[in-house]
């Protein structure tokens, strides 16, 4: 049993580990071993998904701040690619 | 649409027709990148109109050049010619401030950014916050956090358009929304009507959890 529990603590990483590779984890910035032991530590530990959930917050909120794209500029940049690679533009 | 003098003198110096070739991988690599370069250089240049001069500045080098890229990574590639077109933009604006381009981006980050009403529509209150500490930032950590926050791009990405290493993009941004969240922490999630309870929540903690505590 006790040998068990400090193989499981060797695979598992501690809290504090996964505090500092939380927010690569949010981004999509970890690899794909690294990113399956946060998400299994995150869901057996009520702390660390609190903090994980408060940055995934933030994200969030960041990300419905940018500002759209105006349509008609995207337009008009997509009419400036078509005259370039039409060799319109002289 | 008029050009701007410096894109017509780029273009003078291009092919007057592509190559077939040249047209299908432009077609292929460059168009499908417009909304982010835009995004991008509207970050960078914080102006629509020096945004699109600068995207149409980096589409007609990337067009000339397009036949010597290898066909990976184009965003990394793009990024890389908009950073250089922008250097170039900056050194003819400004040719006292030459040496180094990311005080030039910090300088042309200076404005807060807009949340538009049909964006805020899940918790208003926590955007508001949000934004709030967003604009309390240093530009060094406002610049890599609407990078990859609010245009998209990975940490590589970021680096690139940066000209800094990965590990300092990495760096800032996590300190970066660190600080937002003792922002909110401190100055709590205020409303537009401090005394209603209903839209005065209180500080950040109520809703998620204390931040201080210590890792396990």
């Amino acid at each position: 049993m006790i040998v068990n529990r400090f193989l499981e603590r060797l695979r598992n990483p501690s809290c504090k580990e996964v505090l500092k590779t939380v927010q690569s984890y949010l981004d999509g910035e970890v690899d794909v071993e690294t990113a399956r032991r946060v998400a299994a530590h995150l869901a057996d530990c009520p702390d660390c998904n609190v903090e994980s959930e408060v940055y995934r917050s933030i994200k969030t909120s960041l990300a419905n701040a940018a500002e759209p794209v105006d349509p008609e500029v995207l337009a008009g940049l997509r009419a400036f690619s078509e005259r370039l690679v039409a060799g319109e533009m002289e | 649409m008029l050009l701007p003098v410096r894109s017509c003198i780029v273009l003078l110096m291009t092919p007057p027709i592509g190559t077939s070739s040249q047209q299908a991988r432009f077609n292929e690599f460059v168009v499908p990148q417009l909304d982010l370069l835009y995004r991008t250089a509207r970050s960078l240049t914080r102006s629509q109109s020096d945004a699109e001069d600068l995207v149409q500045e980096t589409l007609l080098r990337a067009f000339r050049a397009i036949e010597r890229f290898d066909g990976r990574y184009p965003k990394a590639w793009l990024l890389t010619i908009m950073r250089n077109a922008n250097i170039n933009r900056a050194r003819k604006k400004t040719p006292d401030l030459l040496d180094d381009p990311e005080l030039t981006f910090e300088r042309s980050t200076r404005h807060a950014l807009t949340v538009t009403p049909e964006d805020n529509v899940v918790d208003p209150i926590f955007d508001s916050a949000v934004q709030k500490a967003f604009d309390r930032l240093s530009a060094s950590f406002r610049n890599v956090v609407e990078l990859v926050d609010l245009n998209g791009l990975s940490y590589a990405e970021a680096a690139e358009i940066l000209g800094v290493p990965v590990g300092t993009v990495m760096s800032r941004l996590h300190r970066a929304r660190k600080r937002i969240r003792d922002d909110i922490n401190e100055h709590g999630l205020e409303s537009e009507r401090p005394d209603d309870p209903a839209t005065n929540p209180g500080p950040l903690e109520t809703q998620h959890s204390d931040p201080q505590r210590s890792a396990g």
